[in-house]
């Protein structure tokens, strides 16, 4: 048995593996990274920083043991099934991405005790890609099992402590996501965040009936991140233009369109000009990302006022 | 040898990196510049092919492409292409063809410094490239002397065509070239889709299909080609340019939806084009692009998401010691990563992310489409996230404008001071201020306008925008608000200091206004003709009707009628259909019904209603139905302008239906009172005036409030007697409606004061009943019921906590109405003991009339010694000096003081002779006291005077008459020619003969007070003719005849 010996890699011992079982085995290639030494490539074969199995070279039949210490840390180098599922979460193919997102990161979870692994992150993108449908029940589910320590990326545990909002959403906590909202807003975090903050604080005010401040909020919500985040844009605007043709104030302005009763003063005048011009909107700039407005809304587009 | 600032600039030129396959243009750009560094200008003279071949092209290995091309072209040149090719055979095109790649570097190296000079040196190596590869294609191999560049030489003539902007040549050359290369001509075919769809791109029409066709197919290979992001770069501009020219939006938001994933990179990988990607997005804006340009502004990372990965990604690298290493299908650079960071910092520092312009361009686009809530959402994101942004002042400004506009006052306002206190100089802090106090004032919220308009009254230059508006805001408001004195002073500055100012209307009127509210009536009026005539373009003055009512109504309280009706038919004949005119028509009724009768009267009341009912003005509908419900209610009235008292109900029920909330109610309920309860609509009208206590009790209308509770307890009464009570449990019924009366607070003590004294008048009647039955026991109970209620009243409602108005309410009702006027003395010495006040004056006759009436002889010394200095201290006031001299006069016949009686009543006719209040009771007086002391001939003057000026008034005239002839017979003084006892007969008789079809025809609705009277004369005058102790009537006109 050959000893494999490095200043940070202690070598625990080489096994040799049958070669039918290296076509079935699951390797990951990385790179051994320390201190004012050359990196080392290697292929991991499983384990976790105090102890894993790797190989040399990908045909290698000799697995060896080591462990990390003094400061080596190991580099994965992203694997191809990952890439793909990234290029369909890029191109917004979120429900092909949350399949092959869950399939990397089962395929890889016998390395998930490394910092940056590619099971935890593609785990955390199977999230975002449930997010990104909306599947708020799928998302709050696998959210609340999901082990995210050693993600090391800022932005995305800051995306996970903005699961809470789904959460409370989720269990109808009305109260309680608005309270929340109102802490975060003094925050300075990144537009995508801040728009799914403004989604779900417009969901829990529509709920306590608070349909003026919830258009507020949808109006946040749409504007935030409006070029990145087009799942909240397109839910937000749809959720507007609901509580605009909900209102029974607008209802009699739409009836009264163009006739001696419409009164311009009213509020419900006021609000059918607005959905107007959302309705417009949405047209016009795409807020629905290919999804056309729902013809139920047409009678708020028929509503447009003389300049 | 090249000198001057180009070269010494292109001296610091580094090394760039050359393309593996020559292929890509851009590269060899990069390429060219280190040519320069190395420029030589050697006079190559004709060198062998063998010697020449290898210098130019070790020159062109090292970068020296000016000393290649110099190399190569003075072979060429000096050859001839006839000559070498005859003499080199295809080697003499590989000549041309290295020439011409030393020309197409040169050529891209003088277009990468830029400027009109290095560009035209550009254009001419390209040119000279292009003519180069075109020699080189057309020499062909010659047997073992192979031209082995023959068909690339067509790739790279294309790539010299595409510089030149020779775009179709470029693709004909390209598509030549693929179809004739050699396979071991070696190429990037990458860059030649890259290159091919470039083409397409920027034809004078581009060829969109053909050139996505090329570019998708470089995207999908991407990875294998190994094409780098530049190049893709390039393609998506020239792609984004030609799409935006076409203005096919579709075209860029399909492709954009297929190619997202290819096109996004790594969030610290897109951060070096983002200002490509931003420019691109503004064009495709511009061009009413608008989906296009969201979908090129997705590209853009978030700032915080690509700062968290570059911190992520150079933490996991920083020991790695590699420049750049392939990750998976990413290139990861080190460099690239510290230039990401670098500058995602500084654009975090400048307060300049690219954030700030994705936000600004939502808020254009939402306010541009009217989606104002959208445009204030985004402006509050840029205002709490990015305070550092260059463009904050225009910022904060926008975001207070749209809330202005959105309706928003008190945010709106709270961006508007925000944004003065930031940015107190700024020229736009007079527009904030303006709009800042406009929108307070317009919302009504005027005693914050008049504290903001005074906090920077003093702030803001004289004679400027902000001092006009900050002036005329605090003068309209102090209007508003009641307080007329203190707003006379700045409106009067204002009207002065801006004549020309868009509020001078305002302002002026309002002056105008506040001397009527002052009751300045003269002034009123000057300052309203004044401004009717300066002001007096209806299209500019809104206020014209408002002034024409406000100068009628002067008039009106002024009584004189004419002018006021002048003002009232301007607004009818001028602005029928004004705001004023309903208010306009009532006021003329009004007028109508004291000067020309209730008939014109009710058609005015009724126009003022028809127009009320047909603008949906349900003010001035409320207000109309007031004045016909207070007409119509009135039974004289009603039957005086032709109709029913009936005819108020469909009125009232109107009224009832859809203005109880109006301040009418109280009125309204009063006035239909007997329509209702005549109607047997008691429960209605109970309701009705219940309604009308509980919301008069909160307003100081003190006057309708005991008008309502009066009528409350009568027709409650009555309607519980109606239902079978007896009086005594009507009037239990009604104490405890009163003791817990709805919706009045119990410890409003007027109120409650009022409903216990209205209490105390049910049981006197109730008393009076008892003592007219002789019932005992019940006048017993109901004395005792009286004298609870008064010790709850005194109790519970001290005098100390009672205003003027019910201490002198109760204090008459007690004198009055009570069987014990006495009580009225604290509630009148409350208010003598306040010493002042409107009501000070009823107190002191008040107090003078109970201790005169039922007082001992100090009291009425006092009583007297009261009325007396009454009526010396208001020696100009006669109509207070002759009540009280009168009272005077009743006190001393109370005494039967005849001689005072004398005394103080020829004192009230000779001071106050025109009186019409009190002289027929003094009179009457006097007369009596004249029969007391026996002094005949004045009683019978004064009752002859009595009579005289009271003919229609029977009841007056007749005893009068009767008294005066009685005593003329008895004590009358003869005279020549006629006797006192003829005299008394002939006066008599003579009444008697004249008023006798009168009292025939209207006998059986006299009073029968009345009615004896008349029939006793009649008798004593059958008597006295019967007597024979004068001559009757008869025998005089006998006498007469036989004469």
């Amino acid at each position: 048995m050959k000893v494999f010996t490095v200043s940070a890699l202690i070598a625990c011992g080489i096994a040799t593996v049958a070669h039918a079982q290296q076509a079935a085995r699951t390797s990951m290639e990385a790179y051994l990274v320390r201190a004012g030494k050359k990196p080392e490539k290697l292929f991991l074969l499983g384990g976790k920083p105090s102890e894993f199995s790797f190989v040399k070279t990908v045909q290698s039949t000799q697995a060896r043991q080591g462990k990390l210490s003094g400061g080596a840390s190991i580099f994965f180098i992203q694997p191809a099934d990952f890439s793909k599922a990234m290029d369909l979460f890029e191109g917004r193919k979120y429900g092909e991405a949350a399949t092959a997102f869950a399939d990397v990161a089962s395929k890889y979870a016998g390395f998930s005790d490394f910092e940056d692994n590619y099971s935890t992150l593609a785990g955390f993108y199977e999230l975002e890609s449930l997010r990104k449908q909306l599947a708020v029940a799928d998302l709050v589910q696998k959210a609340a099992g999901f082990d995210a320590k050693h993600l090391s990326n800022t932005e995305q545990l800051q995306q996970i402590e903005i699961y809470k909002f789904w959460q409370l959403m989720q269990s109808k906590s009305w109260k309680q996501l608005v309270s929340l909202s109102d802490e975060w807003k003094a925050k300075t975090i990144a537009d995508s965040h801040r728009a799914q903050i403004a989604y779900c604080r417009a969901v829990a005010l529509q709920g306590l009936g608070k349909q003026d401040e919830a258009l507020d909020a949808y109006a946040g919500a749409f504007t935030a991140d409006t070029f990145k985040s087009s799942e909240l844009v397109r839910a937000a605007a749809i959720a507007a233009l609901e509580i605009y043709l909900a209102d029974k104030a607008v209802a009699a302005e739409i009836a009264a369109w163009g006739t001696a009763k419409q009164n311009k003063a009213s509020k419900g005048y006021k609000w059918l000009v607005e959905a107007n011009a959302l309705a417009k909107l949405y047209n016009k700039t795409g807020m629905g990302s290919g999804v056309d407005l729902d013809p139920k809304f047409a009678a708020i587009l028929k509503c447009t006022p003389s300049k | 040898m090249q000198s001057g600032p180009t070269l010494r600039k292109l001296k610091n030129l580094t090394h760039y990196p050359t393309m593996k396959y020559p292929g890509h243009i851009h590269s060899t750009f990069i390429a060219a510049s280190a040519a320069f560094v190395c420029v030589a200008p050697i006079q190559a003279s004709a060198q062998s092919l063998q010697e020449v071949m290898p210098k130019g092209i070790k020159a062109m290995k090292e970068g020296k492409f000016a000393e290649a091309q110099q190399t190569f072209s003075d072979f060429t040149s000096n050859f001839g292409m006839e000559r070498g090719e005859r003499l080199f055979g295809g080697y003499f095109g590989s000549a041309y063809y290295y020439q011409g790649r030393s020309e197409l570097s040169l050529a891209s190296g003088y277009a990468r410094l830029g400027g009109a000079e290095n560009s035209a040196k550009s254009k001419e190596f390209y040119a000279k490239a292009k003519e180069s590869f075109g020699n080189c294609y057309s020499i062909n191999s010659a047997g073992s002397k192979k031209n082995k560049q023959q068909k690339v030489a067509l790739l790279y003539k294309g790539q010299a065509c595409q510089a030149l902007g020779e775009f179709r040549e470029a693709i004909d050359l390209y598509n030549k070239f693929l179809k004739e290369r050699a396979k071991t001509d070696k190429f990037s075919i990458g860059m030649y889709h890259v290159n091919l769809a470039i083409c397409h791109f920027q034809l004078p029409k581009p060829e969109l299909k053909a050139g996505m066709t090329a570019f998708e197919t470089a995207l999908k290979n991407r990875e294998r080609w190994k094409l780098n992001d530049t190049a893709i770069v390039n393609a998506f501009q020239a792609f984004s340019q030609a799409v935006i020219a076409a203005k096919s939006e579709s075209s860029m938001v399909d492709f954009l939806n297929q190619n997202r994933a290819v096109l996004t990179l790594k969030p610290h990988q897109m951060v070096e084009f983002t200002p490509f990607f931003q420019k691109l997005a503004s064009e495709a804006i511009k061009a009413e692009m608008i989906e296009a340009g969201f979908s090129l502004l997705a590209l853009v990372p978030t700032t915080e998401i690509a700062i968290a990965e570059a911190e992520q990604l150079s933490k996991q690298i920083k020991n790695l010691p590699a420049s750049k290493f392939q990750n998976g299908s990413d290139v990861i650079e080190k460099a690239r990563i510290e230039r990401a960071l670098s500058t995602l910092e500084k654009r975090v520092a400048s307060g300049e992310p690219p954030e700030v312009m994705a936000l600004s361009t939502m808020a254009v686009v939402h306010e541009k489409n009217g989606y104002l809530r959208g445009a204030f959402a985004v402006y509050e994101q840029l205002e709490r996230y990015h305070k550092k942004s260059k463009k904050r002042e225009s910022n904060l400004f926008n975001l207070f404008r749209i809330g202005a506009n959105l309706g928003r006052s008190a945010e709106s306002e709270a961006y508007g001071r925000s944004f003065l206190k930031s940015f107190a100089k700024s020229e736009r802090a007079e527009t904030v201020r303006v709009l800042i106090l406009s929108n307070i004032f317009q919302s009504a919220d005027y005693k914050k306008a008049k504290a903001t308009a005074s906090e920077w009254l003093d702030e803001v230059p004289k004679n400027s925008l902000q001092h006009d508006v900050c002036l005329h805001v605090l003068a309209a408001s102090s209007f508003y608000l009641g307080d007329y004195e203190a707003a006379a002073p700045y409106l009067d500055e204002h009207c002065k200091s801006y004549p020309e100012s868009k509020f001078a209307s305002t302002s002026n009127y309002l002056r105008a206004s506040s001397f009527s509210q002052l009751q300045q009536w003269d002034k009123a009026e000057s300052h309203l003709i004044e401004f009717i005539q300066k002001f007096n373009d209806p299209e500019k003055n809104v206020y014209l009707s408002h002034a024409l009512f406000d100068l009628a109504n002067v008039y009106f309280v002024k009584q004189d009628f004419d002018n006021a009706m002048v003002y009232l038919d301007r607004i009818e004949k001028e602005f029928p259909s004004s705001k004023v005119a309903g208010a306009a028509f009532n006021l003329k009724g009004s007028i109508l019904q004291s000067q020309e009768g209730e008939d014109k009267a009710l058609a005015y009341f009724k126009k003022s209603l028809a127009m009320a009912q047909q603008n949906g003005n349900a003010a001035s509908e409320a207000e109309s139905l007031f004045y016909l419900i207070s007409l119509l209610g009135d039974k004289g009235a009603a039957k005086a302008a032709g109709a029913k008292q009936e005819d108020v109900l469909p009125y009232f029920d109107t009224f009832w239906s859809k203005h109880q909330k109006t301040q009418f109610l109280a009125q309204v309920s009063v006035s239909a009172s007997e329509a209702l309860a005549t109607a047997g609509r008691h429960d209605v009208l109970l309701e009705a005036l219940e309604k009308s206590i509980a919301a008069v009790a909160k307003s100081k209308n003190s006057l309708v409030l005991v008008t309502a509770i009066e009528n409350f307890s009568t027709y409650f009464i009555e309607n519980e007697i109606k239902k079978g009570s007896s009086e005594v449990d009507a009037a239990e019924k009604l104490r405890l409606v009163y003791y817990k009366f709805p919706n009045v607070d119990a410890k409003d003590a007027r109120t409650q004061a009022m409903l216990r004294v209205a209490l105390i008048g049910v049981y006197e009647d109730t008393y009076q009943h008892a003592v007219t039955a002789k019932d005992e026991d019940l006048m017993s109970k109901t004395q005792g019921r009286i004298n609870a209620t008064f010790k709850d009243l005194k109790t519970n409602y001290p005098v100390a906590g009672l205003s003027d108005f019910v201490l002198v309410k109760i204090g008459d009702y007690l004198r009055t109405k009570s069987a014990a006027p006495r009580q009225a003395l604290p509630y009148y010495e409350e208010l003598v003991k306040r010493k002042k006040g409107e009501y000070l004056l009823d107190a002191e006759f008040g107090i003078a009339d109970v201790l005169g009436v039922a007082g001992s002889a100090p009291e009425v010394a006092k009583a007297i010694k009261l009325l007396t200095d009454i009526e010396k201290s208001n020696p100009d006031d006669k109509e207070i000096g002759s009540k009280a001299k009168s009272r005077i006069v009743q006190i001393h016949a109370k005494q039967e003081s005849w001689d005072k009686v004398i005394a103080s009543g020829r004192e009230y006719l000779s001071n106050y002779r025109k009186d019409k209040g009190q002289k027929l009771q003094v009179q009457q007086l006097l007369a009596q006291a004249y029969d007391k002391t026996n002094a005949y001939n004045d009683c019978i003057a004064i009752n002859m005077g009595i009579f005289g000026s009271n003919t229609t008034n029977w009841g007056v005239s007749v005893p009068a008459i009767s008294r005066a002839t009685e005593l003329m017979w008895d004590h009358g003084t003869d005279k020549p020619g006629k006797s006192a006892k003829q005299a008394a007969y002939e006066v008599a008789a003579r009444y008697i003969r004249s008023s006798r079809p009168a009292f025939d025809k209207f006998k059986d609705s006299m009073t029968d007070d009345v009615r004896s009277s008349w029939r006793g004369l009649d008798r004593r005058v059958q008597q006295w003719e019967d007597g024979g102790q004068i001559k009757t009537f008869a025998q005089l006109e006998a006498e007469k005849l036989n004469k």
